[in-house]
């Protein structure tokens, strides 16, 4: 229904016009992606809206080195429908975009307005455990490794493209959600990644996140797996230390205990398909 | 706030209050086929498209549609006959009450566009946003079946002659 208390609506053609526009508001103008969160949570204080459309962020590019660049205005359908985006690190970031809100939310909805939203995310863990960066711009560009995004306040700003690192040489991931309805947040949900260096596993990322939180990263569960190798008995132990690592909420739809086994399911999914896509099958 | 853009073929010069929804637009337009079924993206019953692919309506500013094309169903038939759609909608006993009917063309079009001889599986992802409370989804899903079938069977046309949709 109508935003009543919008007033004024502006379409610069620069990132530089558009952080201009809401640095000078006080809080009074927000800026505008997909639109598909301020539509319905558009903060009483806002009465200026200004509209990323025309500011030269829709594209996709991958780099020399296999990493990516994603243009903050890009829609999710237009990530889902990039080869380089469906191919990273075997296929995760597909994975996880075919399982956000169905096609008519993809086709609006930005990858910039969902990192800015910073709820509600299947996408947040996957970018965690790509250890994805924002490049933001407020007077000047910054590029923040995404966890330090989240965990800032940074004031006026705009994401002008989100950026994921090429793939590592022996590297997978997988992505998994536990939801009511295929339509639904999901319950929980996780993002693995290991990237294998003499047969064990040199790096590991194990993120975890639940309907009302961002997702974040199991430091012990990482731990667990660093210098093993990925057999079905290192996975039963960082299932077992997933469930003692995460602290998530519970509702009238799921109580905590309940989530809490639901991410040791998940993990374990992750882990598992994981393995399977590694070179020679992880074990 | 001026706004022009394509509704259904036809340009549109408006004037819009700043916080306007397309769909609030769109039905004081007069495409009243754009159902208002929650106003928060969940049924999907106010699904148009934008520049040929679906979305919701109810949560875009009207803003957003500046200098682009907009489809709704009143836009899907022609003086030939019904789009191959809604045929097979009303043929298959895919629609009862009709207040998704609208919405899940624009998505089942969308879906056509890009894929189009579509798996089951596909048609209910593509399908997934848009909420029916009568039909049980059956009917559709065969009605989007047949309709694929029908478009692709289409002879194609020869140049110069008026393309229908029946
Ligand atoms: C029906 C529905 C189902 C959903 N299902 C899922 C799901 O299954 N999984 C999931 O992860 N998410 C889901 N979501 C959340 C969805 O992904 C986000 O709403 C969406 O990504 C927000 O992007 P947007 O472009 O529409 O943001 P907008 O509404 O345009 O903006 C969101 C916020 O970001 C700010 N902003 C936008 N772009 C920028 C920018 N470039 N720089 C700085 N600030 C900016 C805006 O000012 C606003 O505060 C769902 C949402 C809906 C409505
Ligand atoms: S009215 Fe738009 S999705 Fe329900
Ligand atoms: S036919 Fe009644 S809601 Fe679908």
């Amino acid at each position: 229904m109508t935003v009543t208390q919008i007033q004024q609506y502006h379409r610069p053609s620069s990132v530089d016009a558009a952080w201009h526009l809401v640095e000078r508001a006080d809080g009074a103008a927000r800026l505008l992606g997909g639109g598909t969160d301020l539509v319905v949570r558009c903060p009483p204080e806002v009465s200026t809206l200004v509209d990323l459309a025309d500011a030269g962020l829709r594209y996709v590019e991958s780099t020399a080195d296999g990493g990516l660049r994603l243009g903050a205005m890009s829609t999710f359908t237009d990530l889902l429908e990039h080869p380089a985006v469906v191919t990273h690190t075997t296929g995760v970031v597909g994975e996880m975009i075919a399982q956000v809100g169905s096609v008519l939310h993809r086709n609006s909805a930005t990858i910039g307005g969902h990192v800015v939203r910073r709820r509600l995310s299947d996408v947040l863990p996957v970018l965690l455990a790509l250890d994805a960066t924002v490049l933001l711009y407020a007077g000047t560009e910054r590029e923040l490794r995404i966890d330090e995004y989240l965990a800032g306040d940074l004031g006026p700003h705009v994401v002008i493209e989100v950026r994921i690192p090429p793939r590592v040489e022996g590297s997978a991931a997988a992505f998994t959600r536990v939801a009511r309805t295929a339509f639904d947040h999901a319950l929980v949900n996780s993002c693995c990644r290991v990237d294998i260096h003499d047969g064990v596993i040199a790096v590991a990322r194990v993120v975890v996140g639940e309907s009302s939180a961002i997702g974040r990263r199991l430091a012990p569960v990482e731990e667990v797996l660093v210098g093993a190798s990925l057999t079905p008995s290192t996975i039963d132990t960082a299932v077992a230390a997933t469930r003692a690592a995460v602290d998530l909420h519970g509702d009238w739809i799921a109580s905590a205990e309940y989530r809490q086994h639901l991410a040791g399911v998940v993990t374990q999914r992750c882990l598992r398909a994981v393995a399977d896509r590694l070179p020679g099958g992880g074990a | 706030m001026k706004l022009s853009f394509t509704l259904n073929g036809g340009s549109v010069q408006t004037d819009v209050a700043p916080g306007t929804t397309l769909m609030e637009l769109l039905r004081g337009l007069g495409a009243v086929s754009v159902k208002n079924g929650c106003a928060r993206g969940d049924c999907g019953s106010c699904a148009v498209l934008l520049d040929g692919r679906a979305v919701t309506a109810c949560l875009l500013f009207a803003g957003q549609v500046e200098g682009q094309r907009i489809t709704t169903a009143e836009g899907l038939a022609d003086e030939v006959g019904l789009h191959p759609l809604q045929q097979a909608l009303l043929e298959a006993g895919g629609v009862q009450c009709g207040f998704c009917t609208p919405g899940i063309l624009m998505a089942a079009v969308d879906l056509l566009e890009r894929e189009p001889e579509p798996t089951d599986a596909q048609v209910r992802d593509g399908l997934a946003g848009n909420l029916c409370r009568c039909t049980g989804y059956v009917k559709i899903v065969e009605a989007v079946q047949d309709a694929a079938a029908m478009m692709s069977s289409a002879t194609p046309v020869a140049e110069g002659e008026e393309v229908g949709h029946g």
